[in-house]
């Protein structure tokens, strides 16, 4: 079970939270211009990684931000966490 | 009854409150203090199980969790709870218990002639035999001879608790070790310390020790805990699970079999720790020695014995020998002369032994055995006579004299185990200490410490020789996992047919996985299969130990979120008037609605048909609080609907209203509601009542995540309004009785409008819209005026004949109108094209969320399921939703119905659907199956019921 | 009649142990604030009109006959008394006019608990994760959390020992029920 430093109201457990999956997939500017196999991979092709992995998280039963998370899919561990429209940040270890 | 038991005088149990106590039936005698174990070794009872596989006699073997045999059915009735560990179990007045898995009795069972099986029962005897021709033709037999003890039939009459807790610091165990770690970190004033532990009393094995200076010691460290304020003790509670962040899940058992609170207070309270620092006092458990017989009824650990002497006062036998392979073993024997409890004998595998130990043995009279092991048992329901070899300096080859030794308690003390458990769950890692043959802890991973023999400190040194199984004698009765039956010939066999993991001979074998979890059988096991694979212990691992640590009860887990409590439920702001009017309620979503309200004697299918004709003749009114309504204001509220909706919101006036879809951005359907422009910058999404939440945070999504730039602010103000619909050809003459600020003239006040005023002296909005297809008037006023104005209307209505309805009646009013209801006519896959909106699409200038997956391939199948009205073609036929509309060969299913009523106003059914490639087959006959049968239909427009729409503009 | 009555109080939601009690609270209005936060400047502009401190992540604080509780980034929650709503929210109309700020008023679609009694921290315990020692939850402070499976506000106002619970109206009943099964041992 996770606890999760929400950017506003401090450390929570996991049950106060909703995963939203990866994050910083940024929507095709022009989706009328974008190829259907681009406008796939913008809907469904994700990173399934084993280690460091970006996923952004919802408080949802607290201040109902969203924010990024950048999460350890192994050991569990949260290496950061960082407003929505922030730079992922170095964290170090394997990237995704 | 049996007679009155005397105890030693130093036992921890007050003899001057007896209690009476029946077992199987006959009646015994205990003492307050005692456990229901203690009190049964007292009796002289030695039988208090069957084995799981071959109902082989068992007898009280260890002293607290780790006990494999003396499982028992406590209680009868609702309470009863089976695989209560005898060791576990406080002695009580009046406590009925019965042992398990043997009928008539576990001293005469039946079902014991499976013992004489064990060789055409080795592990995996089940996998292989009960293939053919499958498990199930089986199971029926296997369940009836293999067992454990049987689930209470009725509704649990206890309540269970669950809380959290934070603290600094956690400390399980309050033994010696665990105590001293505790007043240790509460020194410090600013620190909140747990203590936590699963006896009835704090002291761990301090409470079997017959020193003074040990007993001195507790008493003072009792009496510390009752000063420091910063430290909590929970006592008679077992920490069963070590989670990420420090998180432990425990039970705490509050109200006892048969205690005067059993009913009054909660039987478990389920605790979550939140731990800044954990510190693990779980101590150290006892292996057994595995030799031919060893699971004979009499023989224990002598942990075991050692508690039952000193902390109950109970020597269960007169001829006390010992087995051993460490120096433990020896002191333990010493202790028990030490207060004068003869020990006839110690057997030691060992060829060197201190000789300090020898001569204190000889001077207690003991006689020592060593350079022996035990190679046989007998004795008809428990243990009589043991016969010995000499075991050569090798190890392995025995000497050919056999001797033989009288007993009738058998100690066994194979080393010991470091309680690992909580530590591995929290992913540390374990090594093998060859020193003293047992997993000690080796590198945290979370912010946990261990101390005492949890980590290897054993005080004193234990010079062991490991044994993990006794040589030059056949494996097939050296018992390893004593719950399960499995022996040290299952492990050799799982290895030979090439089982190398540990964790596949585990299941192979079910080593372990009984509910002790193999807390005696775990470390023998492992080295059985070191010895049958030519590996040592560490490079054969060790299985990793998961929660929870001793089995937790299901309501435990539920605490009070049961029956009514499962889930939160909402109620309505006129929920009283409601209730007054005869509503049947039903869960839509967390709501309760009424369904329909029924009048005496009428079915639920009359009382629907009566207000859906009611409402198309007259009026109505219906409790529509639950509509979703949401206020998205802002310089850029209108560009961001006008990319949250599939239609065009850049042209909706001030004043008026839209139907909208909205899709997700894989282009599916996911809402749909009346939006309204309330201002150039404020508009009023409805929402359906399912979708209030989630669609606020759909909209939230999208302008915390994409469109960040985007100045739009969101409220859900749902449940501020509480909003009646007003619905018929009367409606409007109900409505105009009251006295408010709107004109609500036709000309003044069309369909798909929305006003804001004041109606009874409170603010208003009224929008025209309809769900019915006939003249509607949705109120909204603040919600605590929601059952006032609901009165108000009744009241005003009652010369017109209004009568309030039910969303049933709702819902069979939209579908003679063929009004789709998004979540009932549409699935996972439904886009609007499938719903007739492909041309709104193509209309639409810019892009909006979900347009793009619209054309991609998948949009443009045509046997997509689309919406369609669906005739029957026999007047008297009726269907249900979800009935099949099958292919046109008929050999697979092309749709569904998806909504289908009897229509009082039409006086057939009326059904609507979803079929493959529906808006290009209007007019087609279809046939639809449902419950075995088949009848033939025909797809029309969806409107079955006033199509030309006359009846909402009036 | 030619007004709207106001639904009473809802008075069997109540709740009296030895140890923890429950009492509805209806001596407050409430009133939602909103301002578009991701705009610098937007928060401080806000404080500026009003010519008050706001209370940040976590924090309530008492301003006059007014206490403001922090709900969300730029988003906060108003007392004030009962039936002056109306009357609060246009003196901030006219205060923050030409803002980006959003007022509404929200008493309907709440109802506010009092709790109070030495068992109230073991019950609010039962119920959400959130560590409610005195050390960690006390005067001043304010937190939303899952609460009995429902959203809630829970909130310190003061150092007597009250605490708030705000939660949506059409749960008080349900959340009323589990209140009182959760404290029975009270």
């Amino acid at each position: 079970m996770h606890i999760i430093d929400c950017p506003w109201c401090g450390p929570r457990s996991e049950d106060e939270f909703s995963c939203g999956g990866q994050s910083h997939i940024t929507r095709p500017a022009d989706p009328a211009a974008t190829s259907d196999t681009d406008w796939a991979g913008y809907l469904y092709t994700r990173d399934n990684p084993r280690g460091l992995h970006f996923e952004r998280w919802r408080h949802t039963f607290g201040c109902r931000q969203w924010f990024n998370v950048a999460r350890d899919t192994v050991t569990h561990e949260i290496h950061a966490v960082y407003r929505m429209g922030d730079p992922r940040p170095d964290v170090g270890g394997a990237g995704s | 009854m049996s007679a009155p038991t005397t105890r030693l005088p130093h036992a921890r149990v007050d003899t001057d409150k007896p209690l009476t106590f029946e077992f199987d039936g006959r009646r015994y005698q205990g003492f307050e203090g005692d456990s229901l174990a203690s009190a049964l070794l007292a009796n002289g009872v030695t039988v208090v199980g069957r084995s799981f596989k071959l109902h082989r006699p068992r007898g009280v073997f260890g002293r607290g969790k780790e006990e494999p045999n003396a499982l028992v059915q406590l209680e009868a009735g609702h309470r009863t709870e089976p695989n209560a560990r005898a060791t576990l179990v406080p002695l009580y007045e009046g406590l009925r218990a019965r042992g398990q898995n043997a009928w008539p009795s576990v001293s005469f069972d039946l079902f014991g002639v499976m013992g004489a099986f064990k060789r055409v029962l080795p592990a995996s005897f089940y996998y292989k035999t009960f293939m053919w021709p499958s498990w199930h033709s089986w199971e029926w037999l296997v369940r009836r001879v293999a067992g454990l003890g049987k689930a209470p039939n009725g509704a649990d009459p206890d309540y269970y608790l669950k809380q959290n807790v934070h603290a600094d610091v956690v400390v399980v165990g309050a033994g010696r070790s665990g105590l001293t770690a505790a007043l240790e970190a509460a020194a410090d004033p600013a620190r909140r310390v747990l203590l936590v532990d699963e006896q009835e009393q704090v002291g761990g094995s301090l409470l079997a020790s017959p020193e003074a200076a040990d007993r001195g010691w507790l008493a003072d460290a009792v009496q510390s805990l009752d000063t420091v304020g910063n430290l909590t003790v929970i006592p008679r509670c077992t920490v069963n699970a070590y989670y990420e962040n420090n998180i432990l899940a425990a039970v705490e058992r509050i109200a006892s079999h048969g205690s005067r609170e059993e009913g009054a207070r909660p039987r478990e309270r389920f605790w979550r720790i939140f731990a800044g620092r954990v510190i693990l006092a779980t101590g150290a458990i006892e292996r057994p020695m595995v030799f031919p017989d060893n699971d004979r009824p009499g023989i224990m650990l002598a942990s075991a014995l050692r508690e039952y002497v000193h902390r109950y006062g109970v020597v269960p036998g007169t001829q006390l020998v010992f087995y051993t392979n460490n120096d433990s073993g020896w002191r333990t024997a010493l202790e028990l002369t030490s207060v004068g409890v003869p020990v006839a004998a110690i057997v030691d595998i060992r060829h060197d032994i201190s000789a300090e130990l020898q001569q204190d043995a000889t001077e207690q009279g003991i006689a020592a055995y060593t350079a022996r092991v035990i190679t046989g048992t007998r004795g008809r329901g428990g243990v009589r006579r043991l016969t010995l070899h000499h075991l050569h300096s090798n190890g392995e080859s025995l000497g050919a004299a056999a001797e033989s030794l009288t007993c009738d308690v058998l100690a066994m003390s194979g080393g010991w185990s470091p309680t690992v458990h909580l530590y591995s769950q929290s992913g540390g890692h374990l090594a093998y200490r060859e020193d003293d043959a047992c997993l000690v802890p080796a590198r945290a991973h979370q912010a946990v410490t261990v101390v005492g023999s949890a980590n290897g400190d054993f005080r004193e040194p234990l010079n062991i020789q490991p044994q993990w199984l006794t040589p030059g004698v056949s494996p097939e009765h050296q018992w390893i996992d004593f719950q399960y039956d499995v022996t040290a010939s299952d492990i050799q066999l799982a290895a030979r047919e090439n089982f190398v993991s540990v964790e596949h001979v585990k299941r192979y074998t079910t080593n372990g996985m009984s509910v002790d979890q193999g807390k005696t059988s775990n470390v023998n096991g492992l080295g059985v299969l070191a010895l049958a694979t030519g590996r040592p212990i560490p490079e054969v691992g060790t299985t990793r130990f998961r929660p929870p640590y001793h089995p937790t009860t299901l309501g435990a887990f539920g605490g009070i979120e049961r029956g009514k409590l499962y889930t939160a439920f909402q109620l309505l702001p006129a929920h009283p008037a409601h209730v007054a009017a005869g509503a049947v309620f039903e869960d839509y979503g967390a709501w309760k609605r009424p369904a329909y309200y029924a009048r005496a004697k009428e079915t639920e299918e009359q009382a629907v048909a009566r207000e859906a004709k009611t409402v198309r003749d007259g009026v109505g009114l219906l409790d529509y609080s639950p509509l979703g309504k949401l206020e998205v204001r802002g310089p850029d509220a209108r560009e961001f609907l006008n990319r949250v909706y599939l239609n065009n919101i850049q042209t909706l006036e001030v004043g008026a209203a839209r139907y909208g879809l909205m899709l997700n951005e894989a282009g599916i359907v996911i809402d749909d509601g009346i939006v309204v422009c309330l201002a150039e910058d404020h508009f009023l999404m409805h929402t359906t009542s399912g979708g209030a939440t989630s669609i606020h945070q759909h909209l939230e999504e999208w302008l915390q995540c994409e469109w960040l730039d985007l100045e739009v602010i969101v409220t859900n103000s749902s449940t501020q309004w509480a909003t009646l619909m007003l619905s018929g050809p009367k409606a409007r003459g109900v409505l105009q009785k009251l006295p408010g600020s709107f004109d609500l003239s036709k000309e003044a006040f069309g369909h798909m409008q929305s006003r804001e005023g004041e109606l009874l002296g409170q603010p208003c909005r009224i929008l025209r819209a309809s769900f019915t297809g006939e003249v509607s008037f949705e109120i909204s006023v603040p919600a605590r005026h929601g059952l006032s104005l609901w009165e108000e209307l009744m009241a005003a209505g009652e010369p017109e004949g209004i009568i309030p309805f039910g969303i049933e009646s709702l819902m069979l009013l939209r579908t003679e109108k063929g009004y789709l209801h998004v979540g009932s006519d549409t699935d996972g896959n439904t886009m609007p094209q499938d719903l007739g909106w492909g041309g709104a699409v193509e209309k639409k200038p810019v892009d909006f969320i979900g347009r793009r997956t619209l054309s991609q391939e998948v949009g443009r199948d045509p046997r997509r399921f689309q919406f369609t009205g669906i005739e029957l073609l026999n007047e008297q036929g009726h269907t249900v939703s979800g009935a099949h509309v099958l292919s046109e060969n008929g050999d697979n299913t092309a749709g569904y119905v998806t909504s289908a009523f009897y229509s009082p106003n039409l006086g057939r059914t009326v059904a609507l659907g979803i079929v493959a490639g529906a808006r290009a087959r209007e007019g087609e006959e279809v046939r639809i199956f449902y419950n075995g049968s088949t009848q033939p239909a025909r797809l029309v427009k969806p409107a079955a019921y006033d199509p030309a729409g006359e009846a909402l503009n009036g | 009649m030619d007004k709207l009555a106001t639904a009473g109080a809802l008075t069997d939601l109540g709740l009296k142990r030895d140890r923890f009690q429950v009492a509805e609270n209806t001596c407050l209005g409430l009133i939602r604030l909103q301002t578009f936060h991701r705009k610098a400047g937007a928060v401080e502009n806000l404080a500026g009109r009003l010519d008050i401190r706001l209370p940040g992540p976590g924090e309530t604080l008492s301003e006059q006959d007014r206490q403001w509780f922090w709900s969300a980034p730029g988003e906060w929650v108003i007392a004030v008394p009962a039936g002056s709503e109306r009357d609060a929210l246009h003196s901030f109309q006219v205060r923050l006019d030409g803002l980006l700020a959003v007022l509404s008023v929200m008493t309907d679609s709440r109802i506010i608990l009092n709790l109070t009694g030495e068992s109230a921290r073991d019950i609010l315990s039962r119920g959400s994760t959130v560590d409610f020692h005195p050390w960690a939850f006390g005067a001043g402070q304010c937190v939303n959390t899952l609460f009995a499976g429902v959203s809630v506000m829970l909130a310190c106002p003061g150092a007597d020992d009250v605490i708030l619970l705000f939660v949506d109206r059409s749960v008080a009943q349900y959340l009323i029920n589990w209140l009182e099964a959760a404290s029975v041992d009270c």
